[in-house]
């Protein structure tokens, strides 16, 4: 009862009440209650007050700038992150690229060494670390127009997978999506509301390039079994599913790739003491 | 009008001194400046009501403010300061929109 009482008092008294009795005490005294008691005092309490308000007002413009400058400070960290990522990135390229021609120099120089570099290309194919090229289809998948609102009704990472899945099953040498290689290591994963692939973002519209044989890539996606999940989906949802043969489509190698058997000749200290995974 | 002088020497002399706010004053200046608001309004509308009185507009904001920052200090001591200034701007807020309310309800009779 206390409390809605305090409200109510809160809410209905809301004129001071030290105003009322400071006016029935001079209309005791036999003033006139309603005289206007204004003079130097009131001034000076104006002054103070409005000395305050713009106080506080520069105050708080002055703290304004230090959050924006803290903002554009991490900012310029994440930048110089990413440019140092990138150049790393070129390393492990060119690194590559390296250990791509001495292997192969070596493999040249011995019988065995031969057979086995001829197998390579293949290999290298399924583990999707070469590039590729060839003819294919491109399957563009796009969301219903509108379809901003709740997550559910959005291409998720489980539509994309079997979209990668019903070009395996029809015998594809390549995929990629939005220009992001599929290898066997690599990840399509929801994360929040965006999907990622090989751990980076993709957003709509989904660009699947698959290289293959064209003919049972469209049959695969049009009416085979394997499909009939993501048609269905579509169907539900209002993705639209578009296919275009392409002559000639090209995809990158990726680079999401690891070292699993092979080990350093000579191993440094620091790696020691890491245990291969 | 010498009020209005009040007025104008205060913010002359905000703008000119641009004094810095100490560390420690920096919690309760917001809490001064929504006390003096309450105030003011409470004066303007004892004012319409023809019962201003001088002396009960300079204590009424004296204490308001004292008794505000003397929340948020105890409040900040036992770790709730945050949200007692938010009870303290809540409830001079409220007090705020009714006077105003009454202000207008004299002014344009409506």
């Amino acid at each position: 009862m206390l409390s809605t009482s305090l409200l109510l008092e809160l809410t209905t008294i809301t004129v001071d009440p030290a105003y009322v009795e400071a006016a029935a005490r001079r209309a005791l005294r036999g003033q006139d209650p309603t005289t206007l008691h204004r003079g130097k005092w009131a001034a000076v309490m104006l002054a103070v007050i409005s000395f305050l308000a713009v106080v506080a007002f520069r105050h708080t413009r002055a703290a304004a700038p230090d959050a924006a400058r803290l903002r554009s400070g991490l900012l310029d960290r994440v930048a110089l992150l990413t440019t140092q990522t990138d150049a790393e990135d070129q390393r492990l390229a060119l690194l590559r690229e390296q250990v791509g021609v001495d292997r192969d120099r070596l493999l040249a120089s011995s019988g065995a060494g031969g057979e086995l570099a001829q197998r390579l290309p293949v290999l290298e194919l399924a583990a999707a670390t070469a590039p590729a090229a060839g003819a294919g289809v491109t399957v563009r998948i796009l969301e219903a127009p509108g379809s901003n609102a709740a997550v559910g009704a959005r291409v998720q990472d489980r539509d994309l997978q079997r979209a990668v899945n019903i070009a395996w099953s029809a015998g594809a040498e390549a995929v990629a999506i939005n220009g992001q290689r599929i290898g066997p290591l690599t990840a399509i994963r929801q994360a929040g509301e965006s999907i990622m692939v090989d751990y980076r973002p993709v957003s709509a519209p989904y660009d699947i390039a698959v290289i293959g044989d064209p003919a049972a890539l469209e049959l695969a996606y049009t009416v085979s079994e394997a499909s009939s999940g993501l048609r269905a989906i579509a169907r539900s949802l209002e993705f639209s599913i578009t296919l275009t043969r392409v002559e000639r489509l090209q995809v990158d190698g990726t680079d999401a790739t690891r070292a699993i058997l092979s080990r350093p000749l000579h191993p440094t200290a620091s790696e020691k003491q890491v245990p291969a995974p | 009008m010498i009020a209005f002088a009040g007025l104008a020497i205060g913010v002359l002399l905000g703008v000119l001194l641009n004094p810095t706010v100490p560390l420690w004053l920096e919690p309760y200046l917001p809490l001064a400046v929504v006390a003096a608001l309450d105030a003011v309004f409470g004066g303007i509308r004892a004012t319409l009501d023809a019962i201003f009185d001088e002396k009960v507009f300079v204590v009424s904001f004296v204490s308001n403010t004292l008794v505000a920052a003397l929340i948020v200090f105890l409040g900040d001591q036992l770790g709730v300061g945050g949200q007692l200034s938010t009870a303290i701007v809540v409830v001079l807020g409220i007090r705020i929109f009714s006077n105003v309310a009454a202000i207008r309800r004299h002014v344009f009779r409506a």
